[in-house]
């Protein structure tokens, strides 16, 4: 590598196959493939105005965009936040991340009845996403009632090739 | 300082890493090979690493919050070190959020034997924070003996700010 601090070359702001580090393990110095490494947590997020968190069982939201052929995604958490309402939702509030084209089979549910509270993503079964779907946020049983709040949703999740 | 004139492995530990630490690597651009420097916010993702010890006394209890954060709990593991005297008690491990109207519920479960045990633990559902954004832990034990053995938590987790 070049005689000059790591500050003075220039910024990778990505990830990009074929990376290698130097590490020294024990006496001896070597190269490590970046896909000996963990894989980079991603962030995605989306802000639901409350008529379509109304209609978020008929028509779930699309949280992350579709994953590129032969990817897939895993969820590993998110969170929920309310804006701008006064009203807390009534009825079907347990809100599910789904793998788009499979929307019965709930991964992470997180509850909206509380528009106060910071609801966290929890995972209550297996969570399998299909190979290069999208992950959509929707809820159980039937639209929501009565609430007016806006809702942000955060997910952050990895990709992984297969 | 120049990095081929030292050996990485004479330089002083770092202790837990922080996300805004600089690494070098190189980069294959048009057939040759480049360097380049990242930090491990933006290679690896925003992911922290916290960890806790229970002793494994009684009304064990550990809050975790950084004030203006929401602390998201990804994944959470624990190590379990057995003591010399096994009690063989249940033991619980309680997560719930920090502040008033606080609701939770137990997150793992172990028997306090002669064998190290890894133990996954795993958030209640529906996990809420509430005024403080933050989580607590507690150590609950199903008996009337300090258990003999020890738990390491690690928690792996994201901020996020309010909005």
């Amino acid at each position: 590598m070049a005689n000059r601090s790591i500050h003075q070359q220039p910024f990778a702001s990505n990830r990009v196959a074929g990376d290698v580090f130097m590490i020294d393990r024990s006496t001896n110095t070597l190269k490590l493939d970046e896909s000996a490494l963990p894989p980079t947590l991603l962030t995605a997020q989306v802000v639901i105005a409350s008529a379509d968190v109304l209609t978020m069982f008929t028509t779930p939201i699309q949280v992350i965009p579709a994953a590129d052929a032969g990817t897939v995604y895993f969820v590993r958490g998110g969170i929920i936040e309310f804006a701008n309402g006064s009203a807390n939702y009534a009825t079907n509030t347990n809100a599910m991340l789904v793998s788009t084209t499979t929307p019965t089979a709930p991964a992470f549910l997180a509850s909206i009845a509380s528009r106060t509270v910071v609801p966290l993503f929890s995972q209550t079964g297996t969570a399998s996403v299909v190979a290069g779907d999208s992950v959509s946020i929707t809820v159980q049983t039937g639209n929501p009632t009565a609430g007016d709040s806006d809702l942000t949703v955060t997910v952050w999740y990895y990709i992984q090739a297969i | 300082m120049p990095l081929p004139a030292i050996s990485i492995s004479d330089l002083s530990d770092a202790g837990p890493y922080d996300p805004k630490d600089k690494l070098q690597l190189q980069r294959n651009v048009l057939g040759s090979w480049q360097d380049f420097h990242t930090n491990i916010e933006t290679y690896f993702g925003p992911v922290l690493t916290a960890t806790f010890a229970w002793d494994g006394s009684f009304g064990w209890s550990e809050n975790f919050e950084e004030l203006g954060y929401i602390i998201v709990p990804l994944e959470m593991l624990a190590l379990f070190t057995p003591g010399g005297s096994p009690t063989n008690q249940i033991a619980q491990i309680g997560m719930a959020d920090v502040g008033p109207g606080a609701t939770g519920g137990f997150i793992a479960e172990f028997v306090d034997t002669n064998e190290a045990q890894a133990v996954s633990l795993y958030p209640p559902a529906p996990y809420l924070c509430t005024t403080r954004y933050g989580l607590q832990l507690s150590g609950n034990i199903i008996g009337i003996d300090p258990l003999s053995g020890t738990l390491q938590i690690t928690i792996y987790y994201v901020k996020a700010i309010p909005i």
